[in-house]
């Protein structure tokens, strides 16, 4: 437990170690929100719309937009790139020689990241968010309500991309994280919320994990979801994390077998 | 002369390794697919909602955003792989070999990688723009036409520019990735008409970083859109004069930027 401690700490200090990169991700979190609220200005400045969800407003957009650019900070990790550079240049090989378990090591390095990125990446947004443009407050028992569901959506993106970064086993190439990403945008409901989806990518985006991640947390913070609906949804969360936890552990299994370390 | 025959020896050797590796050919065009396809989808989840966006309608904003993907890839065929790659060579003291060669240094720079992979946005570029001319009912006239092929060589040659600029800051800056995600970030600006943002904004992607001139003013001359919320109407013409000065200082400073490199040395 406590090397596993150290292996955060570790991370996080990584993170304060790559300061230009940290500019860069910061900058560009800013104008990517900056694009998403004048978009939704422009589209709503009308008056307020009808949805599946019922009449959303400016402010109702407003904050939905603040929500998902602060918690994009939590669920935009690096696992992906990190194992693929590890099986590359050979890493590997020592990792699996420590007495540690890989998926572990790895999940705790994506920890302190989260660390770094909830106080240097989450927080400029926040107060941006609260100088600015002006952010809802949810009532106490939605926010923890989200804050549980957001815990469980870091631990989905985990093991999301903890499976495609095993697939590098295979194929060494960069490609799962732009894939993984662009696809995730949309029918996280990251960047459009889902009430605005024609039903055939509803019905799509029900049968993905993908929603769990951004469309539900944001939707129990603005409190659109019943208290029935919400432990629906958290059972949901559960039920990918177990699907998802099996299936790491089969591709491990067939990868480490297959595995070719490189270099001589 | 010499150098396009040169060109396209390099090229040809390029495109052969690229068949050599089939299966890496294929995923890096369905990737480039799946992003294109959902900046497409998503336009259209919204503007089937909304109808309309700051008076631009989807087939409008499609048009935008399909100039600006053409104009990329085009660009991104020579510019995109040697360039984002100067931090390697500059790094590595690869780049002597382009100063050894007895050809410009840049042309050879940019001849040795690249990346057919692009030419597949061509080919959906294509595509969306046949789907937008069927629902736009543009009245096409010769001039029309030719202002499209130009405006979107403009386009190319501005976004060019910008690769080349960030190539160059690899000779004083160590982390050139960094300068191209910064400016990179900036073309998410584009992919809505610019005039839903404040008017700085709009002045910033018009006279200081011009990625404006890439889709936004072409278009409003294509689609016969007034200009009255310009800050010139004349502005809609400007992209092909805006995409040669633009290439014109990169490569100056580019030529400062390689007779500034010293090698690694050792």
């Amino acid at each position: 437990m406590k090397k596993y401690l150290k292996f955060i700490q570790l991370s996080f200090k990584n993170g304060l170690a790559y300061r230009v990169e940290y500019f860069v991700g910061t900058f560009r979190n800013l104008v990517i929100l900056l694009v998403q609220l004048c978009v939704w200005r422009a589209l709503l400045s009308a008056g307020p719309v009808t949805t599946s969800a019922g009449v959303v407003t400016l402010k109702e957009m407003t904050t939905y937009v603040l929500i998902s650019s602060m918690i994009s900070t939590l669920l935009t990790v690096n696992v992906i790139s990190d194992m693929n550079d590890r099986i590359r240049n050979g890493q590997i090989a020592i990792d699996l020689m420590k007495p540690v378990n890989f998926q572990t090591y790895t999940f705790c390095n994506m920890l302190g990241q989260n660390m770094f990125s909830f106080l240097f990446q989450l927080l400029p947004i926040l107060a941006v968010g609260l100088i600015f443009v002006g952010l809802s407050f949810p009532t106490p028992q939605n926010f923890l309500l989200f804050c549980l569901t957001l815990v469980n959506a870091i631990i989905i993106m985990f093991l999301i991309n903890y499976a495609m970064g095993l697939i590098a086993f295979w194929y060494l190439r960069g490609w799962q994280n732009t894939i993984l990403w662009t696809l995730n945008r949309l029918f996280s409901g990251a960047t459009i919320p889902l009430w605005f989806f024609p039903s055939v990518l509803v019905t799509i985006s029900n049968f993905l994990p993908l929603r769990l991640m951004y469309f539900v947390p944001i939707s129990v913070y603005l409190g659109q979801v019943t208290p029935i609906d919400c432990l629906n949804l958290i059972l949901q969360q559960f039920l990918w994390i177990g699907i998802l936890y099996l299936l790491t552990k089969v591709v491990w299994r067939t990868a480490i077998n297959k595995l070719v370390i490189q270099g001589g | 002369m010499r150098t396009i025959k040169l060109s396209l020896k390099f090229y040809g050797a390029a495109l052969k390794s690229m068949l050599e590796y089939r299966l890496v050919t294929l995923v890096d065009i369905s990737t480039m697919i799946i992003v294109f396809g959902v900046g497409y989808l998503s336009t259209w989840i919204l503007l089937s909602k909304f109808q309309s966006i700051q008076g631009w309608t989807l087939y409008e904003v499609f048009l935008l955003f399909n100039i600006n993907m053409v104009a990329s890839g085009i660009s991104g065929f020579a510019f995109s792989w040697p360039m984002r790659g100067m931090e390697q060579m500059v790094q590595s003291g690869d780049f002597d070999m382009a100063l050894i060669r007895p050809m410009n240094p840049l042309t050879f720079t940019l001849i040795g990688r690249p990346n057919f992979t692009s030419f597949a946005s061509l080919i959906l570029g294509a595509g969306v723009f046949v789907l937008c001319f069927t629902h736009l009912a543009i009245h096409f006239t010769v001039l029309k036409v030719i202002f499209l092929v130009v405006a979107i060589l403009g386009a190319a040659l501005i976004q060019s520019a910008i690769l080349v600029f960030v190539g160059t800051m690899s000779f004083w800056v160590v982390k050139n990735t960094a300068t191209y995600s910064l400016i990179n970030s900036l073309n998410n600006f584009i992919d809505y008409p610019i005039t839903i943002y404040a008017t700085g904004i709009q002045a910033f992607l018009t006279f200081v970083v011009p990625i404006a001139f890439m889709n936004f003013y072409p278009a409003h001359y294509f689609l016969d859109k007034t200009g009255e919320n310009l800050f010139f109407p004349a502005l809609q013409y400007g992209t092909p004069l805006v995409g040669i000065a633009l290439f014109i200082v990169a490569y100056q400073l580019w030529r400062i930027g390689v007779n500034k490199y010293e090698s690694t040395g050792s």
